[in-house]
């Protein structure tokens, strides 16, 4: 368990020092392609030849170096931060479409939140009473200079 | 043997990284690649360069410890060694890996009953 957690931790501190490790890899690449030609030399190959064949035993310094990067850091973020990047940038390019879209989205947005707002206070909140449904209202008719309700029984 | 190398199964390098920082001492990258194709008898097809993504793992799991020395010829190489928790690891890798091929060994030679084919 310990391992895990150790691996979590130095995977994290490893995702915020790229350019560093990865100038060590370099170096340490470059060492052992060195230490390879030596060999092949002494083994009686020409300079060229030995150099070849380390390049060929390595396999691909390139591939190594991306399985280096996915074994060390977090690859999922380091995915999740280039598409972020590719997005922001594709909405650079395209000012025009970028522009447009957020207007929309914004009118949409606040229209909602406007007309939402209104209606909570209006119909959806309980009046500020103890028993909000058993108010009733009074008012007081002149039926002298008005004429009373149609619906009014004394008639 | 030619084209006919084996593959390496996912985990194994790390295993064999381990067995032969135990066994030879702190190695560089490329020594430690060397003496397992040798120890291998070339039938392993290990592109060199894979080592250094076993070597970072087994670092950053506490494994084997690194630093920047010099090798025998005068060349700056960075040398890895195994650490008290690496040795337990490889005595548990060990016995997995030694249960595992006894298991495969039997169920691959396994026979039809009453002796026919």
């Amino acid at each position: 368990v310990t391992h895990s957690l150790w691996e979590v931790f130095n995977r994290i501190r490893s995702f915020f020092r790229k350019d560093p490790l990865d100038q060590e890899l370099k170096e340490e690449m470059a060492s052992h392609l060195q230490m390879a030609v030596e060999e092949n030399i002494r083994r009686g190959m020409f300079a060229e030849e030995a150099r070849r064949q380390a390049l060929v035993r390595f396999g691909g310094v390139q591939q190594s170096v991306e399985l280096h990067r996915e074994s060390r850091g977090l690859p999922l973020v380091d995915v999740l931060m280039q598409d972020l990047r590719f997005t922001f940038r594709t909405l650079k390019r395209d000012y025009c479409f970028t522009t447009i879209a957020v207007l929309i989205l914004a009118l949409g947005i606040s229209a909602n939140i406007t007309v939402f707002s209104v209606v909570n206070t209006i119909l959806l909140r309980p009046l500020p009473f103890a028993r909000p449904t058993s108010r009733a209202s009074f008012s007081i008719l002149d039926t002298a200079r008005n004429p009373a309700p149609v619906n009014s029984p004394s008639r | 043997m030619g084209q006919s190398k084996l593959d390496l199964l996912q985990g194994t390098l790390d295993v064999m990284v381990l067995q032969t920082l135990e066994v030879m001492g702190p190695l560089h990258g490329y020594g430690i690649a060397r003496r397992i194709e040798q120890a291998s008898g070339n039938e392993v097809l290990l592109n060199q360069g894979t080592i250094y993504a076993s070597l970072v793992r087994l670092q950053q799991r506490g494994w084997i410890a690194a630093k920047w020395g010099t090798s025998d010829n005068n060349r700056k190489a960075k040398f890895y060694s195994i650490t008290k928790a690496g040795k337990k690891q490889l005595a548990h890798d060990t016995a997995y890996w030694q249960r595992l091929s006894g298991v495969m060994g039997r169920v691959l030679a396994m026979q039809g009953e009453g002796g026919k084919e």
